[in-house]
């Protein structure tokens, strides 16, 4: 019989319709004797109907970009009149802002590129395939992670010379390895844009390159 | 004389500059106390002793001003400290025993990471060190920019991740595992538990997964463009008529657990074990 852990395992997996019919019965036996199990699977179904709006609901608004682009754009003068506190204050707020755009977007493209097949059915013809949805669905949220991605580079270029000449080599060559292989993912799903498994890689790959970003930034502030 | 004695002052002003410093501390904490370490450079060795004790044991390199070591109880912060923007200090080589069962947390730059004979929840971060672990505790989860990855032994959940490093794990059984890089290879040789789960994925590293004959699983591996090779029998399939895309769907055994592979441009290798 299985366990609460077990069927909590593949309760994602049942939601999406993804279980081989032998697991996805085995996973409805629990559900049926569980009230718990029960009602965290309706909340997950909940989770997906909601996903179906989700993109552009939850993207931020322009008024709050407009608020970050605004404080990434201020001199850096006034960062070097008051280097140390001025800095700490003024790239916690907006690092924790730009984060916030991209942790919004990430979730996103994570609930896009989760939903059940049924929402997102592979383009079955060349006419389909232009203007697929997957790809239109993925589109909102990385503009939002191009947006991120490039207010956080910003704030590391400004203080380059705080990294150390290896780490910064590192960091260097590993955002151009990201860059080609995000360049090289939209590149393939250019010709394949129903490729779920490539949407996966896509998203995935953003969230190498935030994470290098905020990784450097963070390191290069407390070097 | 007068040679000598500027020699003898030359050498006195350098040797701060080059000497070693050792450090040897102990601090008591809980048996389940989270102990946190960051380090730059240099190598960190931590392992799991059945003392409620943190011990800090080592040298620092040159420039390196000292390693301090906060709280206690319940959490213990070990942080070796580096002059600001000092580009050319030493490392700090530190070997540190924890209580076996404490949850722990590392980071470092460059320094590698080895961790053995620790059973609590692990989490390991590096930007371009190596990192070994061969822990049992409940959760791993491990991440490098370009350092490899190489997991010994872990509990039932591991996630590892890596821009450019390779990542291996090889261990007797793996519950949950995430493994995913941008470029770096993938190798995976183990066993998947009933009911396990185990996706790895990569933009254009190769993915190997080595596994029993008889592993009960069922499988779903995608390739855009790179090949796909399974020693289990079944061959890969086109997604599409528009694209290279491939994909590979089949059970094995009991087909209880699942396992993922996706990749861009990678090999992708099921292997028997």
């Amino acid at each position: 019989m299985m366990t609460c852990d077990d069927a909590g395992r593949w309760l994602d997996d049942l939601v999406d319709g993804d279980l081989g019919e032998a697991l996805a019965s085995e996973v409805r036996a629990h559900l049926d004797a569980c009230a718990a199990c029960r009602a965290e699977e309706c909340r997950r179904r909940e989770l997906v109907l909601e996903a179906a709006s989700l993109p552009r609901e939850i993207q931020p608004s322009g008024d709050l970009w407009a608020g970050i682009a605004a404080r990434l754009s201020e001199p850096v003068g006034i960062v070097e009149a008051r280097p140390v506190r001025r800095w700490t204050v003024w790239s916690g707020m907006a690092a924790a802002a730009v984060l916030l755009v991209a942790g919004t977007a990430l979730v996103t493209a994570h609930l896009v590129r989760s939903r059940p097949r049924a929402v997102t059915a592979r383009a079955s013809s060349p006419a389909a395939i232009v203007p697929a949805a997957i790809t239109s669905e993925l589109n909102a949220p990385q503009v939002d992670l191009e947006r991120a991605a490039g207010a956080l580079r910003a704030a590391l270029e400004s203080r380059r010379g705080q990294l150390s000449p290896a780490t910064l080599k590192v960091v260097d060559e590993n955002l151009a390895i990201i860059d080609a292989a995000i360049d090289r993912l939209q590149a393939a799903l250019r010709e394949d844009p129903g490729n779920r498994a490539l949407v996966t890689l896509l998203t995935a790959t953003w969230e190498r390159k935030i994470d290098l970003l905020q990784t450097a930034s963070e390191l290069a502030r407390t070097s | 004389m007068k040679k000598t004695l500027f020699a003898l002052l030359i050498l006195a002003l350098a040797l701060p500059a080059v000497a070693e410093v050792r450090i040897d501390e102990t601090r008591q904490v809980a048996a389940d106390a989270t102990v946190t370490v960051e380090n730059i450079s240099g190598s960190l060795r931590l392992s799991g002793w059945g003392k409620n004790e943190v011990q800090v044991t080592g040298t620092l390199g040159r420039g390196l001003e000292k390693v301090e070591i906060t709280g206690s109880g319940s959490r213990l912060d070990v942080r070796v400290i580096y002059p600001r923007n000092c580009h050319d200090c030493g490392g700090a080589d530190l070997e540190i025993r924890v209580p076996v069962g404490c949850r722990l947390e590392v980071n470092t730059v460059s320094a590698d990471i080895e961790v053995g004979e620790v059973s609590g929840e692990g989490r390991f971060e590096s930007v371009s060190g190596t990192v070994t672990v061969a822990t049992s505790g409940p959760s791993l989860r491990v991440k490098s920019v370009s350092g490899d990855v190489v997991i010994r032994g872990a509990g039932p959940r591991v996630e590892a991740n890596t821009v450019s490093g390779t990542l291996t794990a090889r261990m007797p059984t793996l519950q949950e595992g995430d493994l995913e890089s941008v470029s770096g290879d993938i190798r995976i040789e183990a066993e998947i538990a009933a009911k396990g789960r185990v996706e790895a994925q990569t933009v254009s590293g190769d993915v190997e997964l080595r596994l029993p004959a008889a592993v009960g699983a069922d499988f779903e591996v995608h390739s855009f463009s790179g090949d796909i090779r399974n020693e289990f029998g079944h061959e890969a399939r086109r997604t599409s008529e528009y694209g290279p895309g491939r994909e590979l769907e089949f059970s094995n055994g009991d087909g209880s657990a699942r396992v993922y592979v996706k990749t861009l441009s990678g090999e992708i290798r099921l292997l028997k074990r």
